[in-house]
């Protein structure tokens, strides 16, 4: 049973979702990814029509 | 619509007031190399930021890329808008 659930994935924590500064006192950002900004690009045409 | 000169200066909209000058040189250094950063301090509550910045870049590709990137990412919990500031504009002709 142990076994298992080592090859279970990883829980997600804040630090592996987010990007955090080194910057003190640090805060969490994040940048959209590629698939995020076309959709975004898309979304602006579809407002514009 | 032409654009004579690109500008390499952003607006950064949206900053929750924990967003110091550092953390905006970090975040937005990802971007490119910056040259200049103007964040503005609230007169009467002088910890505070007024909510938004200006970045300047050595190149405008790379405040084209922090624009693309993070308009509309996430700064401390809140969605940030960036945008390209409009170019100074083209000095007039000599003659």
């Amino acid at each position: 049973k142990t076994k298992e659930n080592k090859r279970e994935e990883p829980v997600k924590t804040f630090d592996d979702l987010f990007r955090k500064t080194t910057t003190t006192p640090f805060i969490y950002w994040l940048p959209l990814n590629e698939e995020q900004y076309a959709e975004r690009q898309r979304e602006n045409e579809r407002r514009q029509m | 619509k032409q654009e004579p000169t690109k500008s390499a200066r952003i607006y950064i909209g949206k900053l929750t007031r924990n967003v110091t000058k550092d953390h905006v040189i970090e975040i937005f250094a990802t971007y490119g190399e910056i040259k200049h950063v103007e964040i503005p301090f609230d007169h009467v509550h002088q910890m505070f930021n007024k909510g938004y910045a200006y970045v300047e870049y050595e190149k405008p590709e790379n405040a084209e890329l922090a624009c693309k990137y993070m308009d509309g990412g996430q700064v401390d919990g809140v969605e940030i808008r960036v945008s390209v500031t409009q170019p100074p504009a083209p000095p007039k002709p000599r003659y």
